[in-house]
Order: structure tokens, then sequence, then C-alpha cells
């Protein structure tokens, strides 16, 4: 009886725990479930311990066996889906799996996070010691605390290590705006896209109106009102990503004093700060445009596919965004508008400012914002070198193909569509880049910046109460000796 | 089988999996989090030892208090709301609506198994201002209430009490299960025996099943403080903590904090400050249930 007893015990103690175990089972986002290839967390495989004890960087012949021979899942993660053809991932994604076609035992993993979800899980991934291989990030201040924490390459250093140089396929614009960007004296990130913000409006609207574009700022002001008097929404605005609205606060100050008055202030630089009359003067314009109405009902819930929805139906006019869209402007099935019916123009500059007109229209937020990043860990041990030198020879031609502003070396003769043209055009005129209005801030800056930015355009916060708490939070990262 | 559950060995043997599990991902990493208060910076690369630095931020934190007061107005209105409304639901169902009984309780429980994200995504659809008017900005229209349309969840003055009213829709029907299967509970007769002595509908209701309801609605009570304090998903898919940070409840801001700007240290401690705020106000509810029971 009590053998009896026990052995019930025993059985029904092993059920429990079976029943209980069952919910801890979890592949995570991103897990591969192989465990030949490296799906678990700060573990290395068998693989990648043999990848070790090897030659690593210096021999492609190795690497190349090492690749063949053994299962390597490649792990990226980035904020827009890689089946969309006007992502600027496709490209990447394209050349996994051409790489994967030649190497049967390569495999690769995509996870999308939302942009701003990016750094939790990069966050989370460094704790864990899985990095992924590779990654887009926010570039500018928001890199440091990568750097900081040496989760990634450092690619002035280490990229030649795959057997190919930087120059050899990265454009020396896009190695300039690299430098510019990093608070650091070499790179640590890969360039995305070239791109340049301005502001896109429908040219099929504007003749049947006969509006014109604009040629200085109160011009601009005067067609908003115009536009809003004919029953038509003058901009598309994606306030929900915050980020759109402090965008009218730097043309503003930018076109007042010059492109880098809001850099300076972001790090209390050359005696500039936030609470210098020029940035009180800045919001309280970007405001009145939100109050105007310009901007439409409800843009605090507007997401970007929301704006490019508005545009390219036609419930816009105008809208402000970057040279991103040249991948939707030259897809038929989404750009329903028609290439030749969209235009491009930089907003102009303002009259009786010290900035005069001319540099206005040469003055662009023209950057690399996006960093495309090489997790640390998983460079160092080799096996990815021989498909990263894959990716980086072709990413040029790729990225030409799906419509996208290349900073990477292309080796065939391009061809531009009406709005690429448009583009490569202002690219050549922009004789004063600048960066985006928090690329200098730091991380708690940046999100009071972006925090209060949609309470400002809706108007329960005052531009004096915005820009002085923007100041008080740069000045605990920046004191002003 | 009965010989078998009396005996205590068997039963430590029965729960031993399941506590080892616990401990392993809950109880431990909760300790871990109590130890991380005293550090900042990220485990594993640059963790330093600041003592209680971490707890005197907090009284200085001005973003920690808007987030409390915000969490505070979460858990008045919808936790709130959940135990008033779910308790008003189901005697609705006990007393008024017997018939349709289990139509109506299936109707009622359907919203509790939409997934937070889908309920969100849907609402935020329904207060929708642009492109498009949704439901609710499409019937004011209709009603010639243009006053008051706007974007719900874009205006800092509406989008607080929206996620509010959201997630009060979406949970009010657990609650009310709750506290139905307490009603059927309790014993008719002495229902029968207080309307024979003359006492009304109401009156049945307050002085006879209210008070044998009364540890259905302390764990009911119990439950919405715990589910109210620690909202993370509906905050974060309607309005992500904005406009401004008008909808950064506590779990948002701790959230924020620590893997958005690699302050492991104080994002625990705002963990640890919601751990204590559920600690004392569950002990509040149980003390004052004990109290009055004596």
């Amino acid at each position: 009886m009590k053998r009896n007893k026990r052995v019930l015990a025993i059985w029904l103690a092993a059920a429990l725990g079976m029943s209980a175990l069952t919910g801890c089972g979890n592949e995570g986002a991103g897990g591969s479930g192989n465990p030949d290839t490296g799906g678990s967390a700060g573990e290395k495989t068998e693989a990648e311990t043999a990848a070790d004890t090897t030659d690593t960087a210096d021999s492609a012949e190795t690497t190349d066996t090492a690749a063949d021979e053994t299962p390597y899942t490649f792990k990226v993660i980035s904020e827009n889906s890689p089946d969309d053809p006007t992502s600027d991932v496709y490209a990447i994604k394209l050349a996994l799996d051409d790489y994967k076609k030649e190497h049967p035992n390569f495999d690769y993993e995509f996870e999308v996070v939302k942009k701003y979800d990016i750094a939790s899980k990069i966050a989370i991934l460094i704790s864990s010691n899985d990095v992924p291989d590779l990654f887009t990030y926010e570039d500018g201040t928001s890199l440091d605390a990568l750097i900081e924490r040496d989760a990634i390459v450092d690619i002035t250093e280490d990229f030649s290590r795959i057997g190919v140089e930087l120059e050899d396929v990265v454009l020396p614009g896009a190695i300039s705006s690299k430098h510019v960007l990093s608070n650091y004296e070499h790179m640590y990130s890969l360039p995305m896209q070239l791109t340049t913000n301005g502001v896109w409006y429908n040219k099929q609207m504007f003749a049947e109106h006969g509006w014109n574009v604009p040629t200085t700022w109160q011009e601009f002001q005067d067609l908003c009102a115009d536009i809003k008097e004919a029953g038509i929404q003058p901009l598309a605005c994606n306030g929900a990503d915050k980020w759109p609205i402090t965008r009218w606060i730097m043309l503003y100050a930018d076109r007042m004093e010059g492109e880098n008055v809001h850099l300076d202030a972001s790090q209390n630089k050359n005696g500039r700060s936030f609470r210098d009359p020029i940035f009180v003067e800045a919001a309280t314009e970007a405001q009145k445009m939100f109050q105007n109405g310009y901007f439409g009902e409800g843009f605090n819930t507007v997401e970007a596919s929301t704006q490019y929805q508005m545009f390219l139906t036609g419930q816009t006019a105008m809208m402000y965004s970057g040279s991103w869209l040249l991948a939707t402007w030259t897809d038929p099935e989404v750009n329903t508008l028609g290439e030749e019916n969209i235009g491009y123009f930089i907003p102009p500059g303002i009259e009786g400012s010290q900035i005069d007109m001319d540099h206005a229209s040469r003055m662009d937020d023209l950057s690399c914002a996006t960093a495309l990043c090489l997790g640390k860990e998983k460079f160092e041990t080799g096996r990815t070198h021989d498909f990263l030198r894959y990716l980086f020879t072709t990413l040029g031609d790729r990225q030409s193909e799906v419509g996208i502003m290349t900073p990477y070396v292309t080796t065939e003769e391009l061809e531009y569509s009406p709005t690429q043209q448009i583009i490569v055009d202002q690219l050549q005129e922009s004789l004063y880049p600048t960066l985006w209005f928090e690329a200098k801030m730091d991380s708690a800056s940046t999100d009071v910046a972006l925090e209060n930015a949609q309470l400002l355009a809706e108007g329960t916060m005052t531009p004096e109460e915005y820009c002085e708490r923007l100041a008080s939070s740069v000045d605990e990262s920046f004191p002003v000796e | 089988m009965e010989k078998v559950l009396r005996d205590k060995k068997a039963i430590l043997l029965f729960m031993l999996p399941a506590v080892l599990v616990y401990t392993a991902f809950v109880f431990f990493p909760m300790c871990q989090s109590i130890y991380f208060t005293f550090f900042e910076g990220t485990p594993n690369v640059d963790f330093e030892f600041v003592g209680l630095q971490n707890y005197a931020k907090l009284f200085h934190d001005v973003n920690f208090k808007e987030s409390f007061l915000t969490t505070m107005q979460y858990f008045l209105v919808t936790g709130g709301g959940w135990v008033i409304l779910g308790l008003a639901v189901a005697l609705m169902l006990q007393y008024g609506m017997k018939r349709f009984s289990n139509l109506s309780r299936t109707i009622i429980y359907l919203p509790v198994v939409i997934p937070g994200v889908a309920a969100a995504a849907l609402f935020s659809k329904v207060l929708e201002v642009t492109p498009t008017y949704g439901l609710v900005n499409s019937l004011l229209d209709l009603l010639g209430l243009e006053q008051f349309i706007r974007g719900w969840t874009g205006d800092s003055s509406t989008a607080m009490w929206m996620v509010c009213l959201v997630d009060l829709w979406k949970g009010i029907g657990y609650y009310t299960v709750i506290f139905y299967a307490g009603l059927v509970n309790v014993p008719t007769d002495l229902e029968e025996a207080a309307r024979i002595d003359g006492a009304g509908r109401l009156t049945v209701i307050r002085k006879i099943v209210l008070p044998l309801l009364k540890p259905v609605t302390v764990m009911c009570v119990v439950l919405a403080i715990m589910n109210s304090l620690k909202v993370y998903d509906m905050p974060v898919v309607l309005t992500d903590g904005g406009p401004g940070r008008t909808t950064t409840v506590l779990s948002i801001y701790m959230y924020k904090t620590a893997f958005t700007k690699w302050q492991y240290g104080y994002g625990s401690t705002i963990a640890v400050v919601l751990l204590i705020l559920i600690l004392v106000l569950t002990q509040a509810v149980m003390r004052f249930e004990r109290k009055d029971g004596k």
C-alpha cells in the first residue's frame, strides 16, 4: 500500500510538473528553435565554438568553408518589414535570399520591431549577450549607449575584416555624414540610405487651383491658408510619431539663424540654449501652424502610413517627409497619384532673417538617419564575414533597383525616375547640410522634445514652457560652465 | 486518493514542481529586481552600486509624480468601475434578466477574451477623426454635435479617459462573472424569509445579499487593485503613453526608464514602488474586511 502510494505520488507530481512547465516553453521573438543555429541567448552552439577556434576574420577561404560546412542563422532586427518592396530593408532581404540559394546551410531570421521599441529590444539583447548580427537603430546620440557598451562593431577599425574596404563600398558623402552624426572619431554604423527632407506636393492639385511653389516662408503660410480656404487640408502630418512636429521648430529656427543653431542648443554649445528667444519664436510659429488647422484634425493620432495615404489619395495638398519615400513613389501599385504628379520643394527662407534665401534653399536635413549596426559578438566569430562582403558589395545596385537613394557604390548605369531625379538634383544643390532636431540631444532631452511636442502642437503647452523644459533637460546633461 | 492527499509529504511533492517554477520565474526575478534598485547602469555591462540614490530620486522626479497620478486616475476610474459596474451588472443578471441570463453572460464576457491589442486597435478606429470619422465622431456628426468631434485619443484632455473607458469595457465581464457566481450561491431561503417579512427587492439586496457577498467583493477589489495598477498594454497600444505623457502610467514609465534610457536600477525602483503600492492597498482591503467581520 505504502509503495503504491509512493508510486502514485511520483506519477502525479511528474504530471503536475509537466503541466507547470508547459507555459514556459517559448521560442521567443526571433528564436530559432533549431539547436544547431545559435538560438539560445548567451550560449554558443557547437558550430560557433568551432568557428571561434579557426582563424576567423583574416581568411576569407576559411570563412567560406566555415559558412558552407556548418549551419548558421543570420539574425536581423529592423523597424520596417523586409517583405514590403518599398521598405529600406527589402534590398537586404533580397541579398539574404540570393546568398542562401548558393549556401544551403545559411539561413536568416528577420524580426520587425517598432522604431521606438528597438532601443528597448536591443537593451534586453545586450544584457543577455544576444545582440543580432545586423539591426537598424536611430543614429546620432542614441547610438552612444551601444558604443559605450561595446555592443557594436567599430566600422572604421574592423569593417575591412570582411574582405573589402569601407571606402570601396560606401559613398564619400555618406561616410562624411556619418562622421558629422557621430560623437566619436570612428564610425560605428553604416548608412541605410541617403535622405533629404522637404515638402512633397500634389502638382495636379496646385495646377488646378493656380497655386505656386512658395519662395518665402510668408508665402508658404499664405499658401497653406489658401489651401485651407479651398476646403482642402494643406499638409498631412504623422503627429503620432512626434518628430514631424519638432521638425517645424527646427525649420523656422534654422532659417532665422543658421543650420547649426539647434545642434548647438542641443549641447549648450557656442552660447546657445533652447531658452534663446529664437526657439520660443520658432515654437510659437510651429504651434500657430497646427492651431490654424494646416495639419487637419487629430494630427496627434496620424501615423506615417495614414499620412502617405492621405497625400496619395488627394486628401491633402502637401506633406513634409523624406526621400525614403522614393521607393513608394516609384511603385505604381502604391502611388495612385502618379510620379509625374508629385513635386518637391525645400521649405523656403524667411525674409528679413540673418539667412538669405539662397542659403535657406540649400539648407537640408541631409543624413543617413537610420543606422545599420553590426552586432559585435557575432561579428567576432567570423561566421558572417563572407555574407557581409556579399551584401555590401551588391547593396548599392540592389537599393537603386528598388528606388532607394543609395549611399553605397553602384556598378550599374542608373536611370532615374522623375522623383528620383528631383532628389538627385536636390542632393547636388545642398550646400548647407544639417541634422534633424534631436540628432545631438541626449536620450532624456530627446524624450522631452518629442513627448511635449504633441502638447505644444495641440496648444496645451505654451512655447515658453516647451523651450524651458527642453533647456532644463539639456542643462542636466550638458551643464553650462 | 483521500489518504494520499492527506499525506503532507505527498502534498509537498505535488506542489514542488510548481513552487520551483514559481520561484525561478517569479520570485527570483522579483528579488533580483529589488537587488537592482541599489545599482545603476546596465546589468552585466556597467552596473554600479549607488545605495539608496534611486529611492531618493523618486521624490524629485516630476515624471514619476505625473505617472503616479495618471496611474491613480486609472485605478479609481477603471479599477473602481470594474467592481461597481461588475456588481451592478451581476445583480441585473440575477434579479432583472433571469430569462436571458446565459446569453447575456456570454455577451458581457466576450470582450474579456478579445486580446488587449485587438481591443485597442478596434477602438483606435472607433475613436478616429483622421483620415475619416470613426464610429463615435460619425454619430456626433449625424446628431449635429460637431463641436464635440475630436481626436479622442490624440487630445490630452480626453486621451486618458478613453484608455480608462476602453479597459473598463473590456474587463467588466470578468468581474461580472465572479460576482454572478457569488450571487447564485446566496441561500434563497434567506431572501424568501426577508420578503415574507415585507422587505422590498432593494432592501433584500442591500441587507441580505450584499453582506453575504462580502468575501467575493473583497476578492474582486483585490483583483481590481492588482490589474489596474499594473496596466500596460492598453495605454501602450492605444496612445503609446501620449499625447505628451498624459497616458504614461507607472508601468510604461518603468519600462521606458529601464529599456530606452538604460537605467535598469531606477526602472527597478519604480517596479518596487508599484509592488509596495499593490501590497499596501490589498492589505488595507483585507484589514478592513477583517475588522468588519469582527
